[in-house]
């Protein structure tokens, strides 16, 4: 068996509005920090799983991401890394 | 004519929704999370709260839930009315069994106030207690076999001003104001009861 650390980031797509991602555009220009920028927002995991092999273990990620993580119809997911433990 | 209310961990009006449903004439049964006979009721109320805390998202991990399975089978059956009320309404569109999606509001806050409605030519005031009720349907010609529930003066940036819908072909309706707490509180209007008769009307 093998254990591997999953970060995964999810985030509203970029079509929709995100009023958390506004707000901080809006106090980032008001602080005449920077005029020119878009933020989004998002939620960010981190799942330590173990199984036989990194594919098994892809798998159940790739369900666990898009069955509970997210809703498709409104968000995104991303691996953005994953280490062997 | 019965009806159940279906108490998820976390749900917090289920009091005042059975009360509302004495009152409308039901005869009612609270039910639980894990419940999969639902053969004997005419109408199921899943109603509002924070079902498992709203962890990851609001209606999300409730949409796992055994009595929801059960739910899409008694919808096949075409003898039921389903009423999602609030947290309900977020977790029948978590469950795909009603179209789109509720996203926090527009304006980040928790927004509890009474707001203008209109629903089939009927305008009624109604409460709403929500942090996640900014309906969004990426195409509205999807919903045009369905009802809609509309704000006069849209508080949370909802898409297309939608308070609620129905899917008049599976009668199934999913809305964010409390039908119930308007209709069991003194001094208020009681204009929930447009809801509640509207629903007996569909049942009859």
């Amino acid at each position: 068996m093998k254990t591997f650390i999953y970060k995964i980031i999810t985030k509203l797509k970029e079509e929709i509005k995100n009023p958390q991602g506004e707000v901080v555009e809006n106090i980032v220009t008001r602080l005449s920090i920077s005029q020119n920028l878009k933020v989004n927002t998002g939620k960010f995991y981190e799942i330590k799983i173990t199984d036989i092999d990194k594919i098994e273990a892809d798998k159940k990620i790739d369900k666990i991401s898009k069955e509970i993580l997210v809703n498709p119809l409104v968000e995104t997911f991303e691996i953005v890394s994953v280490e062997e433990v | 004519m019965r009806a159940c209310v279906i108490n998820f961990p976390g749900s917090n009006c289920v009091d005042e929704t059975n009360e509302s449903l004495l009152k409308a004439g039901f005869s009612v049964d609270i039910i639980n999370q894990n419940e999969t006979n639902l053969d004997d009721y005419n109408l199921i109320v899943l109603p509002g709260g924070f079902s498992w805390g709203d962890y990851v998202s609001c209606g999300r991990i409730a949409k796992f839930s055994p009595v929801i399975s059960a739910l899409k089978e008694k919808i096949k059956q075409k003898n039921s009315f389903i009423l999602g009320i609030c947290n309900g309404f977020q977790i029948l569109c978590e469950a795909n069994i009603l179209l789109g999606a509720l996203l926090e509001n527009e304006n980040q806050k928790f927004i509890l106030k009474d707001v203008d409605l209109s629903f089939k030519g009927k305008t009624f005031k109604l409460p709403i207690a929500h942090h996640q009720g900014r309906y969004f349907i990426d195409d509205i010609n999807k919903l045009k076999d369905y009802d809609l529930i509309k704000y006069k003066n849209n508080p949370n940036g909802s898409y297309f001003d939608i308070a609620g819908i129905y899917d008049k072909k599976n009668k199934v309706m999913g809305l964010m104001p409390h039908p119930e707490r308007n209709y069991i509180t003194p001094f208020k209007s009681e204009s929930g009861k447009i809801i509640f008769d509207f629903i007996k009307e569909e049942l009859r």
